[in-house]
C-alpha cells in the first residue's frame, strides 16, 4: 500500500489505529465464512468525523475500503475481497443515549449486541433483534445484514427497530436518514445493503418493553418433519409465539455433549417453543400449543422452571452451529428460506442433497418463519469434500428458490451467494440493484463485489419487450393487464412523453400539457392466498376494502388503513410510512422504460438483494408502477386505529440522496408526482 | 479487475514433523472462526483489535505453522498480549485451547529470537535454587525499602531503561523482610496437609501464607510447609517448557514424601499449575508421577469450602469475589469461594459484575504489558466500586497486588484481601504480616 497514503490515514486517526504489519493484516482477512482476502491496511477510527475522513483519503485515492465489526459474517461479506482498507469499527463502542420514555436508544455501529442489551435491562426494555451471535456481533452489522434470530417471529428482523441511521457515503459524505422522513425509505434501503452504499456509524433504534411473563418449552418429536409440521399447527391457529426453534438428531447431540441442557439426545428432534406475554394469554396459548404438539407425534414436553433453566435451553439453541464445529475443523451454515407450509418438503430435499453427496449435516430452523440453517461439517483440506459441500449449499438454495422461497434469510448474499443470486432474481432486477450501487457509489469503492453478480459474460436472458402502442396527446388512460402498462411506459419513455401515475385516479387531477396519467385500478384480483403461511400476492389496483373484504371469511386481516387502490395506499401512505413498511414483503413493479421487476418474495424474512420494495412505498408512483403486492397478513385486526399522517410536501425530491435513488429507476424522469404536489422536475 | 490480480488467500496447509505442532494445530483448526470468543476477551475489549482477540490469536498461531507467516517474530505482539486467562476457552463450544496454543506460539518465538539472557538466567538458574533467588531479591528489596528504585523511577530513570521496569516499580507497593519459607515449620512426614511455598505470598505477602497455616490449624489438621521451588508457571507462561519441567520434576520428587498428605496451595495460580503438572510430559514414568501428585492437590478455596473455618464471627461486611483465571479457568472452580463466603457469618456477600474477566494482573503481564493491563484494571476497579462491597477478596496474589494497585491510584475505599487473610483467626501475638489485618478485617 502507497506510503504516502498509508501517513495520510495515520494523520487522521492517529499512528497507532493504522496496521500494516504482516500478521494484523492476515487477521483481517477473514471473517466466519470460508474465503479470506488479505487487507492492503487496517484502520480504526473512533468516531464517525474519523470514518468519514477515512472514506474521504480512500475515495481521493480510488482504494477500495470494507467496513467491519466483529467479523461473525457468514458469508463472505466483510472480507476485503479487492484488497484496500479494512475499517475496523470496533472503536466506535458507545452507547450515546437510553429514553426508557420514548422508548428508544441512540447507539454507535460498533456496540456489541449483548452490550445494548445488558444496559437496557435495568430499564426494563430491551432491544428485539438477537442473533444467534448476539454475544460477539455488533448493531452495526446487525443492521448492514439485516440481521434476524429467534425471536424475530413475533417481534420482527432489524429494519422493523431501526428507526433512523447516520451513514458515511461512499465519497465520505457524512448523512443522516429516518424513518419518519418523506420520501423513499432511504433508511429501509440501507439496512441489509452488507456496507455497500455506505457506512452506518450511527442507529436510532426503538426498543420494547420486556414482557410480564415469559414460558419457555422443549418438545421432543420422532423426527423433523413431526417437529416442522407441528409448527405449522400452531401458527396457523393464530399462535403468535415468539420463537418456535427446530433442532434436528444430529444438532441436538452435538449440542447436548457441550451444553449438557438435558437436550432429550434419542430424540429424532426438538422444538424450542417460547411464549411472552400477559400470563393469562400464555396459560391459555400454552394448553393449544402442547394440543398441537401431542397431535403431531409429539412426546415429552419440558417446561423451564426457572431462569436458568431457560437460559441452558437457549444456550443450546445459540450454540447449535459452534457445536457442530466440535465435530470437524470447518462448518458451512447455510441460510435458507421457504414459505413455512413448505418446510416438510424442504426438509426432506435438503437432507436428500446431503445424502446424496455422503455430507454429515445437522439442520436447525428458524420453523415460525421458514427460515432453514442446515449446518454442513467438513475438513477443508480435503479439497475434494470442501467442493461437494460448496456444491451442496448451491443445490440446497436452488431447493428453497424452487419451493417459492429465498437464498438467505438473516445472514446476507456476500461473495458466496452472489451467483446464486441469479436463480432469484430477472436479470432486470439485478440491473436495478446494479444501478442503485452506481447511485451510491460511481466508483465500485464501498465493500465491492457484493451481493449483486457481475452482468453475466455470455448475456442474459431477458424478457420479451413490450409491443409498442399509439399514446393519445394528452389525458387520461387506464391498463388492465401487465403488459399493457409495459407497453404504455415503455412508448411514453420512448416518446419522451411524461406520466403521473394513479391507481383509481383521486389524486391523479387534471394534468397539464402533454402529460398523461396511467390509472391502474384496472388490475385486480387474488393472485396467491396462501392462508396457512398468512401471505397474501394481490394485483396492486384492487381496492384496499375489497382485500379486507375478501380477507375477513379467513379471520385474517391487514393492518393498513386509507382509502382507494392497495397500490395507492403503498404509495401514499395516507397513514405514515411506518404503518405500512412491515407489512410489504415483496412486489412487482413496471419501471418507466417498461421493465417489470420483482423485490422480496413470498418469505417473512428474506434479505437477497437490496431491500428495494420499501423505496416504493410513499414514493407516489416516481419509481414505477407497482402492479403487484405481496402483503403478510395477520391472525387479529389492528389494536389500534391507525392515526392519519399529516399532509406531506415534495420537497424531499429535489434532495440529493433521493435523485440518486430516482435516477437509478428512472433516469430519463419520465414519471411525475401527482400534480400540484411538488416539482415535476 | 481480474480475478488473478485479487488479495485472494489460497488455502495451504501445514506439514509439521514434531508431534507437539501436529496437536498445536489440529487443536487450531477447530477454531471456526466463528468470532464469539472475541467479546469476552478482555484483552479485545481493551484494545477493540482483533489481533488482540483469542480468533486473530489462534488465526496467528496457524498462520505460523502454514508458513504464511514467515517469522514467528512478525506474531510475536499478538502472543505476548494474550493474558493466558483462558475464558475464550470457556465460552468456545470447539474448547479451542487459546492459552496453551499462545504458550507454544511463545516458544517459537523465543527459539527464533533467542530467549532474553535475563529471562533466561532467571528461569533456567535462579528459579530452581530458591535460596539463591532468595537473596537476590532481598538486595533488591533492601533497594525499594530505602527508595532507590523509586527515587530512580521519580527521575525517568528506570522508564528510560525499559518502560516495563518502571511499571513494576509502580506495582510493588512495599517488600518484606523475611520470606515464607523461614516463617513457617517444615512438615513432619505424616503430616495432613503440606502447604506449598507460593512465590506470591511468600516474596509479596508472607502474612497470606502465615493465615493459610493458621486456618489449617483451626480446622484441626496438622500442616507444615515442604521444600519446593517455583512451580514453574512464569516458564510455561513466557514459553520455556523446558524450564518448566526441570522445576515441575523437582516439585514432584519433594512432594512424594508426603504421599498421603493433601497439596495445599493457597495461591490459584501454582494450585491451577500443579494439577496442569501431568500436561508438561509425555507417556511414562514422569506422567504418572505428575497424576499422582495433581490428584492430591487443592486450592485453597476448594480445600476451604470442604474445611469451613469455625471461629469468632466477623463483623458485618459487605464482601465481594474476585475469580483468579488460574481457578475459574485453571482449576474449575466457581461455586465453592461464594458457598464458603455465603456460609460466613457476618459476610454480606455481592456478586461481582463481570466476575468473569480478568483483572490484567497475569503475574508478570501487568509489568511487561503496562497499558493493556491497566485498561482491564481500570475496568475490574469500575465493578468492584459498583458493588459498594467494602472488601474485595481472591486466591491469587498476583491479582492481589493488580487490584490492590488500581483501588490506590483511583483513590477508592475499597480494600482487597486474600481469602486467607480475611478467614483466619488473627496470630497469637501481635505480630502481623504487612497487610496483614489485625482483627480479621
Amino acid at each position: 500500500m502507497d506510503k504516502s497514503f498509508v501517513d495520510r490515514l495515520r494523520r487522521a486517526v492517529g499512528r497507532g489505529n493504522v496496521l500494516t504489519d504482516p500478521a494484523s493484516l492476515l487477521v483481517y482477512s477473514y471473517d466466519a465464512a470460508t474465503d479470506k482476502a488479505l487487507p492492503g491496511a487496517v484502520v480504526k477510527p473512533h468516531d464517525t468525523n474519523e470514518v468519514a475522513a477515512v472514506v474521504r483519503l480512500a475515495a481521493e485515492a480510488g482504494v477500495p475500503f470494507v467496513a467491519r465489526g466483529a467479523g461473525t459474517n457468514l458469508c463472505g461479506g466483510s472480507i476485503p475481497a479487492d484488497g484496500g482498507l479494512v475499517i475496523h469499527l470496533s472503536g466506535l463502542n458507545r452507547i450515546l443515549r437510553i429514553d426508557p420514555i420514548g422508548r428508544r436508544a441512540l447507539v454507535e455501529a460498533g456496540v456489541v449486541n449483548l452490550h445494548l442489551q445488558n444496559a437496557l435491562a435495568p430499564h426494563g426494555l430491551f432491544y428485539a433483534p438477537d442473533p444467534a451471535s448476539q454475544k460477539a456481533c455488533t448493531l452495526g452489522g446487525n443492521a448492514a445484514t439485516n440481521a434476524g434470530g429467534p425471536h424475530c417471529l413475533k417481534y420482527g428482523v432489524t429494519s422493523h427497530h431501526v428507526l433512523g441511521l447516520e451513514l458515511v457515503l461512499p465519497d465520505g459524505r457524512v448523512v443522516n436518514t429516518s424513518v419518519a422522513d418523506g420520501g423513499y425509505d432511504l433508511t429501509g434501503l440501507f439496512i441489509g445493503s452488507e456496507g455497500t452504499l455506505g457506512i452506518i456509524t450511527r442507529m436510532e433504534v426503538r426498543l420494547l418493553p420486556l414482557p410480564e411473563a415469559v414460558q419457555t418449552l422443549l418438545a421432543s418429536f420422532p423426527s423433523l418433519e413431526d417437529a416442522v409440521r407441528a409448527v405449522t399447527a400452531i401458527v396457523s391457529a393464530g399462535i403468535v409465539p415468539s420463537t418456535l426453534e427446530v433442532m434436528d438428531g444430529v444438532t441436538l447431540r452435538a449440542v447436548e455433549a457441550f451444553v449438557h441442557a438435558g437436550y432429550p439426545v434419542e430424540a429424532g428432534a426438538v422444538l424450542l417453543v417460547e411464549l411472552d406475554g400477559p400470563a393469562a394469554r400464555i396459560a391459555e396459548d400454552s394448553a393449544r400449543v402442547r394440543e398441537f404438539v401431542r397431535r403431531n407425534r409429539g412426546g415429552d414436553v419440558r417446561e423451564a422452571r426457572d431462569e436458568g433453566e431457560r437460559q441452558k435451553l437457549w444456550e443450546g439453541r445459540r450454540g447449535s452451529y459452534p457445536a457442530m464445529a466440535r465435530l470437524a475443523p470447518n462448518v458451512l451454515v447455510e441460510d435458507g428460506v421457504v414459505p413455512r407450509t413448505r418446510l416438510p418438503e424442504a426438509v426432506r430435499r435438503i437432507r436428500a442433497v446431503a445424502d446424496r453427496e455422503n455430507l454429515r449435516m445437522g439442520l436447525i430452523a428458524h420453523a415460525g418463519d421458514g427460515n432453514l440453517h442446515p449446518n454442513i461439517v467438513f475438513d477443508e483440506r480435503d479439497r475434494a469434500q470442501t467442493e461437494r459441500v460448496r456444491a451442496a449449499g448451491h443445490e440446497m438454495m436452488r431447493v428453497c428458490v424452487e419451493l417459492g422461497g429465498s437464498i438467505s434469510g438473516e445472514h446476507g448474499i456476500g461473495l458466496d451467494k452472489r451467483e446464486a443470486m441469479r436463480r432469484l432474481f430477472t436479470p432486470e432486477t439485478l440491473e436495478v440493484f446494479r444501478a442503485l450501487k452506481d447511485a451510491f457509489d460511481p466508483r465500485r469503492l464501498c465493500n465491492p463485489d457484493k451481493i449483486v453478480p457481475p452482468p453475466a459474460a455470455a448475456g442474459e436472458e431477458k424478457s420479451e419487450a413490450p409491443s409498442p402502442v399509439d399514446l393519445p396527446d394528452n389525458g387520461v388512460l387506464s391498463a388492465e393487464s401487465v403488459p399493457r402498462v409495459r407497453s404504455l411506459l415503455a412508448s411514453a419513455c420512448a416518446a419522451g412523453r411524461k406520466v403521473v401515475l394513479c391507481g383509481s385516479g383521486r389524486s391523479a387531477g387534471p394534468t397539464d400539457g402533454d402529460v398523461l396519467a396511467l390509472r391502474l385500478d384496472g388490475l385486480t384480483g387474488v393472485v396467491e392466498h396462501d392462508r396457512d403461511n398468512f401471505t397474501l400476492t394481490v394485483r396492486a389496483g384492487m381496492p384496499l376494502k375489497d382485500v379486507r373484504a375478501y380477507l375477513t371469511p379467513f379471520g385474517q386481516y391487514l393492518h393498513l388503513s386509507g382509502e382507494g387502490t392497495l397500490g395507492g395506499v403503498l404509495s401514499s401512505c395516507p397513514a405514515g410510512k411506518e404503518s405500512v413498511r412491515d407489512q410489504i414483503i415483496g412486489l412487482k413493479a413496471v419501471l418507466a422504460d417498461g421493465r417489470l421487476v420483482s423485490f422480496g418474495g413470498k418469505v417473512i424474512k428474506n434479505v437477497a438483494g437490496y431491500d428495494a420494495a420499501k423505496l416504493f412505498i410513499g414514493a407516489w408512483g416516481t419509481l414505477g408502477a407497482v402492479v403487484e403486492v405481496t402483503l403478510r397478513l395477520f391472525p387479529s385486526p389492528a389494536l389500534e386505529k391507525i392515526p392519519s399522517a399529516p399532509a406531506e410536501d415534495f420537497s424531499w425530491m429535489a434532495s440529493p440522496l433521493h435523485r440518486r435513488v430516482k435516477q437509478a429507476f428512472d433516469p430519463a424522469g419520465v414519471l411525475l408526482p401527482p400534480p400540484g404536489r411538488g416539482a415535476t422536475k | 479487475m481480474k480475478d488473478a490480480d485479487k488479495p485472494v488467500l489460497e488455502p495451504r496447509w501445514a506439514e509439521l514433523s514434531s508431534k507437539k505442532d501436529e496437536a498445536g494445530y489440529e487443536a487450531a483448526l477447530h477454531c471456526n472462526r466463528c468470532g464469539f470468543c472475541t467479546s469476552f476477551c478482555p484483552t479485545y475489549l481493551a484494545t477493540g483489535d482483533e489481533g488482540r482477540s483469542p480468533r486473530g490469536r489462534n488465526q496467528t498461531f496457524r498462520a505460523l505453522l502454514e508458513g504464511r507467516l514467515k517469522d514467528p517474530v512478525q506474531g510475536g505482539d499478538l502472543f505476548d498480549t494474550c493474558l493466558l486467562c483462558g475464558i475464550c476457552t470457556s465460552v468456545c463450544f470447539a474448547e479451542v485451547p487459546t492459552a496453551k496454543l499462545m504458550s507454544a506460539a511463545r516458544e517459537k518465538v523465543m527459539q527464533r529470537a533467542g530467549e532474553p539472557w535475563l529471562m533466561r538466567g532467571l528461569l533456567r538458574s535462579l528459579l530452581p535454587r530458591p535460596r539463591l533467588f532468595e537473596f537476590f531479591l532481598q538486595v533488591l528489596f533492601w533497594g525499594k525499602r530505602l527508595g532507590v528504585s523509586r527515587a530512580l523511577n521519580r527521575l525517568g530513570v528506570l522508564g528510560l531503561l525499559d518502560r516495563r521496569l518502571a511499571a513494576a516499580e509502580e506495582l510493588t507497593d512495599s517488600v518484606p523482610r523475611r520470606f515464607l519459607r523461614d516463617l513457617l515449620p517444615n512438615a513432619p512426614p505424616d503430616v495432613d496437609v503440606v502447604q506449598f511455598v507460593a512465590c506470591g505470598p511468600s516474596y509479596a505477602m508472607p502474612a497470606v501464607g502465615e493465615a493459610t497455616h493458621r486456618l489449617v490449624r483451626a480446622a484441626g489438621k496438622s500442616v507444615g510447609r515442604v521444600d519446593n521451588v517455583c512451580c514453574g508457571l512464569p516458564a510455561l507462561s513466557l514459553g520455556d517448557s523446558a524450564a518448566a519441567r526441570v522445576l515441575a520434576e523437582k516439585n514432584i520428587a519433594e512432594l512424594e514424601k508426603y504421599p498421603r498428605a493433601v497439596v495445599l496451595a493457597d495461591d490459584s495460580s501454582c494450585a491451577a499449575t500443579l494439577k496442569e503438572y501431568p500436561s508438561l510430559f509425555e507417556e511414562g514414568e514422569w506422567r504418572r508421577r505428575a497424576e499422582a501428585v495433581s490428584r492430591r492437590t487443592k486450592d485453597l478455596s476448594e480445600w476451604l469450602a470442604e474445611n469451613r473455618p469455625t471461629g469468632t464471627p466477623l463483623p458485618p461486611t459487605v464482601v465481594t469475589y474476585h475469580d483468579p483465571c488460574k481457578a475459574r479457568y485453571g482449576q474449575k472452580i466457581v461455586d465453592a469461594p461464594r458457598a464458603l463466603l455465603a456460609a460466613t457469618p457476618g459476610v454480606d456477600y455481592r456478586e461481582l459484575p463481570e466476575a468473569d474477566q480478568c483483572c490484567g494482573g497475569g503475574g508478570t503481564y501487568s509489568f511487561l504489558q503496562p497499558e493493556i493491563s491497566r485498561q482491564v484494571l481500570s475496568r475490574k476497579i469500575r465493578n468492584i466500586e459498583s458493588t459498594g462491597a467494602a472488601v474485595v477478596l481472591t486466591s491469587a496474589v498476583s491479582c492481589l497486588l493488580q487490584i490492590r494497585a488500581g483501588l490506590k491510584w483511583t483513590g477508592s475505599r475499597v480494600r482487597a484481601f486474600h481469602l486467607s487473610e480475611f478467614l483466619s483467626p488473627p496470630p497469637a501475638s501481635d505480630e502481623t504480616g504487612f497487610f496483614g489485618p489485625k482483627t480479621g478485617l
